[in-house]
Formats: C-alpha cells, sequence, structure tokens
C-alpha cells in the first residue's frame, strides 16, 4: 500500500494521448491486518481491447461514461494533454481522489526487463490470493502475463527464425560426434581416472549450444542464449584466425616436426638429470648402489619413451593437424587440445613420478611403523590409537631383530630416496601448474561477459532489474487550493542491476566449465606421505 | 599411667583425651629400605656383564676390520657356544624344538640376505660420526637395559633394538659380505639371546656361582682387548671401576639422606599393570 491511499491505480505512459477506448487490466484487494483497512490496487495493462474484463475507459470529451454492470471497478482517465484521473468507482460507490494514487509506469520496460522478477517475485499460486500489498510484484505479474500472451499471437520474426534454423542443423551434424566422444570420455574416466580437456571442452560447447536452442525457443529471454552466443562466436572467431595464422607461418609437417625435436629435448634432458643425480648432487653424498640402480632403471625407462615415440608417429602426425584445424571448434579447444598433448608427451615423467611416490610412501610407512615397534609400541586398530607393550612381552626377539634391520635400512637408505622424489615431485608440480594455467585459459574463454557489457554499455532494458519511483513535479497543473483533491501522482523508473548480479544471475553451472582452483591441503599430505597422487 | 598403646579406633574406651595424638595417627610409611654395602656391591655386577658385552662386540669388529681374527672361526665358535647354551635351557623353553630350528633358519637367511645391503649403507657417512653413534647407542643400551629391576626408565625392547642398530652401524664399516654376517650373528647372540641366559643364571645358581662366572667374563674381555684392541683397555678399567666400586659405595653413603615419608596425603598410584 502506498502511503494511506485506499486505491492504488497503475496506468502505463503509452495511454498519453489515445482515443477514447475502453481499458482493460486486473485488480485485486486486500485488508490490513493490523486495522482492517481494506486496500486496492487496479493495474490498466491493455487499451482498446475487445476481450478481457474491462476496468474502465479514456473520457477525452466528457460525456456520458458507459458503464459496463459487471465490473465491479470503473475508473475513467483523460489522455490529454497528460494523463489525469476523472472518476473512480469501487462497488458502486466514489471514491474521494485524495484517497488515490496514480502511479504511472512504462509498459515497454517492464515487459522487456529479463531481471526484474527475479528481484520481485510474484510467488502467488491463483489470483484471490493476491495482495494489495505488494503491488510492484504485482504490476510485474500482470504486466508480464499480458505481454507474453500478447507474444504468443505474434510470429517470430526472420531473424530468430535463420539462427534457429542454422543452430538446428549444428546439432544435428554434432549428434554422432557427441555420442562417440562421450564413450570415449565415460571410457577414459573409468579405465584410466583420466579426465581430457579437449574431449570436455568439446562435449561442453555442444551442450551450449543445445542450451542456446532451448532458450530460444521457449520464450523471448536473451541474456542466456545472447551471453553464450555471443561467446561461442568470439571463440570461433579467434580459433579459426590463429589457425590462419599457424597455417600461413608454417604447414602441418613444420609443426609436427618441432614438436618431435621438443620431445627429443625433453628425453635428453631428463637423461642428464638422471646422471647428475648417480653422481653427487648438489654435493649430497647418497647410498652409492642404490643410486645407480636407480637411475639406471629410470634411464631404461626413458629408453622405452623413446620408442613408443618413434612408435607412435602417425598418430601424433594426425594429432597435430587436429590442434591447428580444432579452432573451428573455438579457441578454447585448441587450449584444452594443447593441454592434453602436453599430458601426452610428458607421460614418462609421470610414470617416474608414480614409482618415485609408491616408493617414498613404502618407506614413510615402514619408518613410521618400525620406529613405534622400536620403542616398543604397537597400534590398536580397535582403539585407534597407540599402546604400550607393557602386558605384552610375548614379541619375540625374532620379530624385534627384524625391526631394527627394517629400520635402519630405511633411516639410511631415505636421503637417497628423498632426493630422487624430491627432483620428481618438482617436474610433477611446475607440470600441474602449467595444466592448471592452460584450463585456466580454457575457463577465461569461455565466461567470455562480452554481451553483458554491451548491453551494459547502450543501457539496454533488458538488464534494468531494480524500480524506483519519483514524484511527478505538480506545480505547473492546479492551484493550492485544489491540492488536497488531487491524487497522489507517482512515476515508476526501472534501473540497472549490477553487473556482477547479472553475470551471476546468467553464469549456469552445467554450462560453464568448473575454475580450477588448486586444493592445499590434498596438494601437502600428497607431498608429504606419497599416498594420494597429484 | 597411659601404658596401653593408642589406638586409632573409636570404638574402644581408651584412658586418652579425646584430642590426644599419637605416634600411629598419621599412618605414616617411611619407604627407605636400608641396603647393605655387600648386596649393593653385588647388585652392581650385573652391570658388569653387560658392559663387557658391549665392548667385547666392539672388539671383535676391530679384529675382524683389521684382519686379526678369522671370521669363520668366529662364526663357528658362536654357533658352538649358542648350541651349549640352548642345550642347557632346553627344559625352560616353551617352544618345541622344530619352532626354534625354524627361527634359526629364518634368522639366518634374513641376514645373510641383508649382508649386501648393510655392506653399503654407510658409505657416505664419515668414521667419527660412526664411531660416536655407535658409543651413544651402546651406553644407551646400557642405560635401559633390564638388570631385574623395575624402575621407569627400564625398556627391554628399546634396549634390545638398539645394541642391534649400533651393531649394524658397526658392520657397515666391513669389507666382506661374510664379515658382515659374522657380526651381526655375534651381535644377536650377545644382545638377544645372552641377556635371557644371563637372567636365568642369575636366578637360578648361588652368590658365589654367579660372582665366578661375571669375573670369568671380565678375564675373557680383558684378554681379548689386551691382544686386539689395546687402546680400550683403560675404557673397560674405568667403567669396571664406576659401576662396581665407585657407585654402589656413593649409594650407601647418599642413602642416609633419603627421607621418603608416604602419608595418606599422597595422589593414588595406579599399577598399570
Amino acid at each position: 500500500m502506498l502511503g494511506c491511499a485506499a486505491v492504488t491505480i497503475l496506468v502505463p505512459e503509452q495511454l498519453c494521448s489515445e482515443a477514447d477506448h475502453l481499458l482493460s487490466g486486473s485488480f485485486t484487494s486486500s485488508q490490513a491486518t493490523y486495522d482492517g483497512k481494506i486496500s486496492h490496487a487496479v493495474v490498466i495493462t491493455g487499451v482498446g481491447r475487445e476481450f478481457g474484463p474491462h476496468l474502465g475507459c479514456i473520457n477525452n470529451n466528457r460525456h456520458h461514461t458507459r458503464r459496463k454492470p459487471e465490473s465491479s471497478v470503473w475508473v475513467e482517465l483523460k489522455s490529454h494533454p497528460h494523463i489525469a484521473l476523472l472518476s473512480v468507482t469501487m462497488q458502486d460507490r466514489n471514491i474521494p481522489l485524495s484517497d488515490v494514487n496514480l502511479v504511472i509506469y512504462s509498459a515497454t520496460e517492464i515487459c522487456q526487463s529479463e531481471l526484474i522478477d527475479k528481484k520481485f517475485p510474484c510467488c502467488y499460486a491463483g489470483e484471490s490470493d493476491h495482495h494489495a500489498n505488494d503491488i510492484v510484484p504485482y504490476l510485474i505479474h500482470c504486466v508480464q502475463r499480458d505481454c507474453s500472451q500478447q507474444i504468443h499471437n505474434e510470429e517470430k520474426n526472420m531473424c530468430d527464425r535463420f539462427t534457429l534454423c542454422v543452430i538446428n542443423m549444428i546439432l544435428v551434424i554434432s549428434w554422432l560426434p557427441k555420442v562417440s566422444l562421450q564413450y570415449i570420455n565415460s571410457l577414459l574416466m573409468s579405465r584410466l581416472e583420466y579426465s581430457s580437456t579437449a574431449l570436455r571442452q568439446i562435449l561442453l560447447r555442444i551442450s551450449q549450444v543445445e542450451k542456446i536452442q532451448e532458450e530460444m525457443k521457449e520464450n523471448r529471454k536473451i541474456l542466456i542464449s545472447g551471453r553464450l552466443l555471443a561467446m561461442i562466436i568470439m571463440d570461433v572467431l579467434a580459433g579459426v584466425s590463429i589457425a590462419c595464422a599457424i597455417s600461413s607461418y608454417a604447414s602441418v609437417d613444420d609443426i609436427y616436426s618441432s614438436f618431435r625435436s621438443c620431445t627429443k629435448v625433453v628425453a635428453e634432458g631428463v637423461h642428464v638429470l638422471l646422471e647428475w643425480l648417480s653422481g653427487a648432487p648438489a654435493g649430497l653424498k647418497l647410498n652409492q648402489p642404490l643410486t645407480k640402480a636407480l637411475a639406471s632403471f629410470f634411464s631404461y625407462h626413458v629408453h622405452l619413451w623413446r620408442l613408443y615415440l618413434e612408435l607412435a608417429e602417425p598418430v601424433l602426425r594426425w594429432l597435430a593437424w587436429v590442434v591447428v584445424w580444432v579452432g573451428a571448434c573455438g579457441a578454447s579447444a585448441q587450449v584444452a587440445v594443447l593441454a592434453d598433448l602436453l599430458d601426452l608427451a610428458t607421460l614418462h615423467l609421470y610414470c617416474f613420478y608414480v614409482y618415485a611416490a609408491r616408493i617414498h610412501m613404502l618407506q614413510i610407512c615402514v619408518l613410521e611403523s618400525q620406529w613405534r615397534a622400536f620403542r616398543g609400541r604397537k597400534w590398536n586398530p580397535l582403539k585407534q590409537r597407540v599402546d604400550g607393550q607393557e602386558g605384552g612381552g610375548s614379541v619375540d626377539s625374532l620379530s624385534r631383530v627384524l625391526t631394527t634391520v627394517l629400520l635402519t635400512l630405511s633411516l639410511f637408505l631415505l636421503p637417497t630416496t628423498t632426493v630422487y622424489y624430491l627432483v620428481f615431485i618438482m617436474l610433477r608440480i611446475v607440470l600441474n601448474v602449467s595444466r592448471g594455467l592452460l584450463n585456466l585459459a580454457v575457463w577465461l574463454l569461455n565466461i567470455n561477459p562480452v554481451f553483458i557489457l554491451l548491453l551494459s554499455a547502450i543501457g539496454s532494458t533488458r538488464i534494468k532489474g531494480d524500480i524506483y519511483f519519483a514524484s511527478v513535479g505538480e506545480g505547473a497543473r492546479g492551484s493550492l487550493k485544489h491540492a488536497p483533491l488531487t491524487p497522489l501522482l507517482l512515476r515508476l523508473h526501472t534501473w540497472s542491476t549490477p553487473l556482477n548480479e547479472i553475470l551471476s544471475s546468467t553464469h549456469i553451472q552445467d554450462f560453464f566449465p568448473v575454475r580450477p582452483v588448486p586444493h592445499w591441503s590434498y596438494i601437502l599430505s600428497s607431498v608429504m606421505f606419497g599416498q594420494d597422487l597429484l | 599411667m597411659e601404658k596401653q598403646e593408642w589406638k586409632r579406633v573409636l570404638w574402644k574406651r581408651q584412658p586418652f583425651p579425646d584430642n590426644y595424638v599419637g605416634d600411629s595417627f598419621l599412618r605414616v610409611s617411611k619407604k627407605c629400605k636400608k641396603v647393605s654395602l655387600s648386596a649393593a656391591l653385588y647388585g652392581a655386577t650385573a652391570v658388569t656383564p653387560e658392559i663387557c658385552s658391549c665392548l667385547g662386540l666392539v672388539v671383535i669388529f676391530y679384529g675382524m676390520s683389521d684382519s686379526k681374527m678369522d671370521s669363520s672361526v668366529v662364526l663357528t665358535l658362536t654357533a658352538a657356544v649358542g648350541i651349549i647354551g640352548y642345550l642347557i635351557t632346553r627344559d625352560h623353553l616353551a617352544a618345541s624344538i622344530r619352532n626354534d630350528a625354524k627361527v634359526v633358519c629364518f634368522y639366518v637367511v634374513l641376514i645373510a640376505c641383508v649382508s649386501p645391503v648393510i655392506k653399503s649403507l654407510t658409505g657416505s657417512v664419515a668414521t667419527d660420526s660412526i664411531n660416536a653413534c655407535t658409543t651413544f647407542l651402546l651406553l644407551l643400551r646400557l642405560v635401559v637395559h633390564d638388570y631385574g629391576t623395575q624402575v621407569a626408565i627400564v625398556n627391554p625392547t628399546v634396549s634390545h633394538n638398539v645394541g642391534l642398530f649400533a651393531s649394524v652401524c658397526l658392520a657397515s664399516r666391513l669389507d666382506s659380505d661374510l664379515d658382515v654376517f659374522t657380526l651381526m650373528t655375534v651381535a644377536v647372540a650377545l644382545f638377544a639371546l645372552l641377556p635371557t641366559f644371563r637372567r636365568r643364571c642369575r636366578s637360578g645358581l648361588g652368590r658365589g656361582w654367579n660372582l665366578v662366572l661375571t669375573v670369568l667374563v671380565v678375564g675373557v674381555t680383558g684378554s681379548g682387548i689386551i691382544q686386539y684392541t689395546p687402546h680400550l683397555l683403560l675404557v673397560l678399567v674405568v667403567a669396571l671401576l664406576l659401576c662396581n666400586c665407585l657407585m654402589p659405595t656413593l649409594y650407601i653413603c647418599c642413602q642416609g639422606h633419603k627421607q621418603n615419608i608416604y602419608g595418606p596425603w599422597d595422589e593414588a598410584q595406579i599399577e598399570d599393570r
């Protein structure tokens, strides 16, 4: 309820300078709980319609009114030169004009705004539950319902139809690749526990196109579909331009041979590293037999890796071609394929890290348990605590000898294995950081908010989500002695929602990739104990 | 007139006034048991064989690393002594002969497999560090060994394991696999099997026989030191004097200053058995 008036009438400003027609709309009333006064709200949504409940008429010429007997509310307005209220009749009672609020609103703004019903939600089930105390949600609900009824009767324009056609075609073409890629993705996840960034990105792109199609078919909301469409177009343009730039500088063969020389350099570097470790790295004195054994084991592994690269030559050649021309799906797909290629190229380093981590975990486990046994304690799994061995005494000398031997061996071999573990975990962390950066680039390319920024820059009505009332100046009209008899004249303005709220409301979780965030506790526990792998 | 003793009871009519405080009022127990000099000296002889075992290990190590001792001779000697000891105490052992044979086999296999690894274990550590480490570990072993008393510091597991740790440190300095194997076997015999044998002897035989055995052990160790490591002779003499002469007299002298009174005001002692 606005002020203490009994009736609030909301009138669209499009009525200004309209001819004499009947007005249609809806009204509601409710009783205030504290003093029992009944307040009414009347929303005028249309003029000159033949059907629908008629609530009043525009009466510019002051001739005799044709009052419809079935309506309990009758409003008479004047539309020349400004909108003014002539009379209000409620249930056969004439309401004094000083008890009435007249609010002028802009129907187009409220119709087109897509965020306003999020801020003023009208959560009522039926008409009879409406409360006149919540005027603004009721207004928005009536106007938007009226708008959508009007739109149902209109046809889509050519532009929309063409876009929908193109999108349908794209979805039909990509149905088979989508199914096969989903199958491959699930296979990789279940068997090898490897989530391929490139496959995820391509599947995400297809689901984004599906979402666009769904949004465009349903309603007139263009925020989400426009954001996704603008993002996809920018991405594809960037990817195609990168592909053209790369292919104008070098052919696919050149790319492949540079990739091969890169991997050769990496293998040589690992070899040199292993040689360094088997000597006295950084002046540390390592256990010679052990370090020689480990270094020769890893070198043999590098040799196997080189063999594998030579065997997989045709596949890699095809992959190089794919990296360049997958730009048709967007620059984010290119970056994702690059991330996957990085994983493939450093597979042997991942193997080394796994071996070193497992040895480290074994050593830490043995050290911990044997250190406890050394002091005569043991772990009680029932009570989940460490117990002394006072009442035991059943430990015979053999297990004590075994404990001592194991502890001594682990303790003296610890520096050597720790050095190897540290080296390989550093390499692994570097690779993970670079992979995280590439994932971040993919994420940034996908959450491109350029459409929303454009809308807010031109001040479009679609992003107006807030409302404020302003009083219309009365100075020029009417003198002071008429003031108590005129209704309170207000104007409803809309206001843009802040940018971050628009971005967060159009950010649907399923259709955007997850932001890469490092889990520090997992990383630390993995480094210390070697149980979970990075 | 008050010839009868005051008793701490309420149901008896006693001729004392109500606020009389008698000697037995506080239920004080004096916890010092006076120990005589001979008992202290005899008790100190329990530590002596342990000192001799530790020094014996070092002597054997030096003998083998200087190639003055033949490792196969040492090995056969240890095996013979072990079998003799086993035969003597066979009646008291709970396990069957088969189990013991299995245990021995396991020992042999384990130490034989681990010997080559131990040989190269401390290649990168300096000799001085090894010597210091071994000394410290053997001292620790002597401190926490179970000599038959019930004191909180006693931890038989730690003493046994630390002794073996020290012997692994020493054995890693030797050159051939057989030497390492021998030293490890000797260490197991000295630190794992001999203490139980000694404990049984001490409780089984009388005072006289125990003293004779102790003197025998000291003599064998002394001769070994003189022959192979003369520089440790001073250590042996000082340790024996300290342990057998100085410490008991000091204990007896200071005994008089110990005045522990335990009464009902003390915290309850929970027996952790």
